[in-house]
């Protein structure tokens, strides 16, 4: 769906992206993530035909943006992370403009402008002028207007930023939903937390460079991480850990570990059993979730450690 | 019906109920004023009542919302998702001048019929005053637009008071050609043909309009990333030099020229203007120059034509100039006569390098924001500066290796003019040369 490859741009004196390439399948959910500087909004600007790149190719759907942007701007949708929206113009009035800058005919503008706020939940707030909704329904409003000619991909900088918790939940379910829907989406973040509901895999980008590209681990019923604590260390700890029925892989010291463990919940309450018959004074055990804060930063260690980029 | 979306946007924003029942009120409050101190005629009074209202709402407020119409939409950051659109460069063009100042022009036009209906005596016809207006005020906005959209492209961030000088490069425009018909009340030669005053100025008034609307519209492309190559300045540098060069008609003004000779000179310094105001005009940014380079050297002559920056294209004219005048000042009975003209000529190209060649140095520094008044600086003192103080030393001669004026032996002016060149060209080369070891 999305194929970049070998992207080089600058700004005058610095270096932004430098040989990026990755693919993006349909009906993902690509979580673009980096620190501040990484490199995001220019990655997410050159995919979206705003930028040109000094070097390299984007495709998109099998177009090469640089040789037709605009045949491509009808494939996507984009917001950009200072997004704006004409605040004198009611909501009704912003969908339509955005309709119809889109190419789409007069006749239908009505349908699909319905359609795109029932999508985003601002339907009942047609009358309402812009510059008078709240952040999140205007967030919502942005993205309506991105949506509005049914684009195959969406591209998003930040939008969470500057949410409130309850926004940010209701747009992670918005991202499903677009997705269920067809739509491939790339958000960008460095708020690793919020993309964990949404996203299918995680390019991470640093100083220009393509760390890792991921696939995001689904909640397996098979292998999990359980954390174990004692209240006081126990010799021989890991040893005795390794011979239990169902550990793969055990790291940590006398005191607490980190287990790998094969099982359904039932095997993982005979598991505590046995510790608890081997005299192990417990004071902790718990499944450990590896979200994408801990995939992120496992990728930058493993850069740090080799110092390699892909 | 498909109604231009960026037009109905605007007409949106502008034409609210209240705002087109507050214009005539208002302008309605002035005509009676106007109306009740003439002794309740309806007359001279109220004509340069309404002249005035039409002048303030066509050129100062029309203009300024025509200028500021993209700057805005850069500030509140709406204009990547235009970027985006499928509005085609033509709809943005009128979508955009027509539509920004829509609310100036449903004033000025009231003003407009209240003018046409109570001055006693026009001058011009009705057809003619009309176009006169409306025109004028439309060149006015069109000038604003463009010069803010070249702005745009050149940097992203204008304030207020920047779009006031596109308000006066706009006003300027406009007033210099509406002033004519009503200043002067004779004839123009333009070359060696007689034409009247009001017909000279109303079609260069049409000509100038649709260039700029051209403009814009070739600008817009740019920014809505069509591909274009750039054939349509070099039209607009031929028709300038052709244009100023059609009221030069009296040969031996300098030097004794030929009228010939005259012509192409006044085209040489039209040119050297506009490689000037380009250099300016344009970005240098030097990651553009490298994607030009690239292009060069994969042989990708189309792209490598659609990068290539209008003020090296400028340049180009501004050398074929100098080659014809050059090769028609040969023609002269004697060397000196020939070298009376030709040294200037030539010493002005190079300080023309020279000085492109201080604009691309500053501008591949490290504080490129300011490069260009950096430039200014330094240009003040090599034309200004040192040539008079030089001259106030009685070194006159010296002052000619900075300053190409008539009469500088050649053997002092052409090589000092191409020392300073070889020695810019190669600080540029060195700077770029830096700039690439520390991209890669």
């Amino acid at each position: 769906m999305i194929e970049v490859k070998d992207l080089v741009f600058e700004y005058p004196g610095k270096r932004a992206l430098n040989g990026v390439s990755f693919r993006v399948e349909p009906g993902n959910i690509t979580a673009l993530v980096g620190p501040n500087g990484a490199g995001k909004t220019t990655l997410l600007r050159c995919m979206a035909a705003l930028e040109v790149p000094l070097h390299g190719e984007v495709h998109i759907d099998g177009e090469n943006i640089n040789e037709d942007p605009r045949a491509c701007h009808r494939k996507l949708g984009y917001l950009s992370d200072f997004f704006g929206l004409y605040d004198e113009l009611s909501v009704r009035q912003c969908l339509l403009h955005a309709a119809a800058s889109r190419g789409i005919l007069a006749n239908e503008q009505a349908r699909v402008v319905e359609q795109a706020a029932s999508r985003l939940g601002i339907a009942d707030r047609f009358e309402i002028k812009a510059g008078a909704l709240s952040r999140g329904l205007r967030q919502r409003l942005a993205i309506a207007q991105a949506v509005v000619h049914e684009p195959q991909i969406l591209m998003l900088d930040e939008p969470a930023s500057g949410l409130d918790p309850e926004a940010r939940h209701s747009l992670a379910e918005l991202f499903l939903t677009l997705r269920d829907q067809g739509m491939t989406l790339v958000v960008s973040s460095h708020i690793l937390s919020e993309l964990d509901e949404y996203s299918t895999d995680m390019l991470v980008l640093r100083e220009g460079h393509i760390l890792s590209h991921d696939l995001i681990e689904q909640p397996s019923a098979k292998t999990v991480n359980l954390q174990l604590l004692l209240t006081e260390p126990c010799c021989g700890l890991q040893t005795l850990l390794s011979g239990l029925p169902g550990v793969s892989a055990v790291n940590g010291d006398d005191s607490s570990a980190i287990i790998s463990f094969s099982g359904d919940v039932a095997d993982q309450h005979h598991l505590l059993k046995s510790l608890l018959e081997h005299g192990l004074p417990v004071c902790s055990f718990a499944e450990q979730q590896r979200n994408m804060q801990s995939a992120y930063l496992e990728s930058v260690r493993h850069e740090e450690q080799w110092g390699g980029v892909q | 019906m498909n109604i231009n979306p960026e037009f109905r946007r605007n007409l949106w924003l502008e034409l609210t109920p209240s705002r087109l029942v507050g214009m005539p009120l208002v302008l309605g409050i002035f005509f009676f004023l106007a109306y009740t101190m003439d002794d309740k005629q309806y007359g001279a009074s109220v004509a340069s009542t309404a002249l005035i209202l039409f002048g303030l709402l066509a050129f100062l407020w029309g203009i300024r919302l025509a200028s500021e119409t993209l700057i805005s939409e850069i500030r509140d950051h709406t204009w990547d998702s235009q970027r985006m659109s499928v509005i085609g460069p033509w709809s943005m063009t009128w979508g955009k001048l027509l539509g920004s100042t829509i609310y100036p022009w449903y004033g000025a036009l009231i003003c407009l019929l209240v003018y046409l209906t109570s001055q006693p005596s026009l001058g011009l016809s009705l057809l003619e005053t009309t176009v006169l207006l409306v025109g004028s005020g439309l060149l006015g906005q069109a000038v604003g637009l463009l010069s803010s959209l070249q702005a745009i492209r050149k940097n992203q961030r204008y304030g207020r008071f920047q779009t006031t000088i596109f308000l006066v490069l706009g006003a300027g425009c406009s007033l210099s050609l509406l002033n004519w018909p009503f200043e002067k009340a004779s004839e123009i030669f333009w070359f060696d043909q007689s034409y009247s005053d009001e017909q000279f100025v109303l079609a260069s008034l049409v000509v100038f309009l649709a260039w700029a609307v051209f403009g814009i519209y070739r600008l817009l492309r740019a920014e809505l990333q069509l591909k274009s190559q750039p054939w349509a300045w070099s039209l607009f540098v031929v028709f300038l030099m052709v244009y100023v060069a059609g009221f030069l008609n009296d040969g031996g003004m300098i030097y004794g020229q030929s009228i010939q000779q005259l012509r192409l000179l006044g085209a040489f310094t039209v040119s050297i203007i506009l490689a000037y105001a380009m250099i300016f005009c344009e970005s240098k940014d030097p990651v553009a120059f490298r994607r030009l380079m690239q292009y060069l050297g994969r042989r990708e002559w189309a792209r490598a034509m659609e990068s290539f920056p209008l003020w090296l294209m400028t340049l180009s004219f501004v050398i074929l100039t100098c080659l014809f005048l050059v090769g028609m000042s040969f023609s002269s009975p004697s060397l000196e006569e020939a070298s009376q003209l030709s040294i200037p000529v030539i010493a002005m190209v190079l300080f023309l390098i020279r000085d492109l060649g201080i604009v691309l140095f500053l501008n591949f520094g490290r504080i490129p924001k300011r490069a260009d008044m950096l430039t200014l600086l330094y240009l003040f003192l090599l034309y200004g500066a040192i040539p008079t103080t030089l001259t106030a030393l009685a070194l006159d001669s010296l002052a000619g290796c900075f300053w190409p004026v008539p009469g500088i032996p050649a053997e002092v002016i052409l090589p000092s003019a191409l020392i300073q060149v070889v020695f810019i060209l190669w600080l540029v080369a060195s700077r770029w040369r830096r700039n690439l070891q520390i991209s890669s």
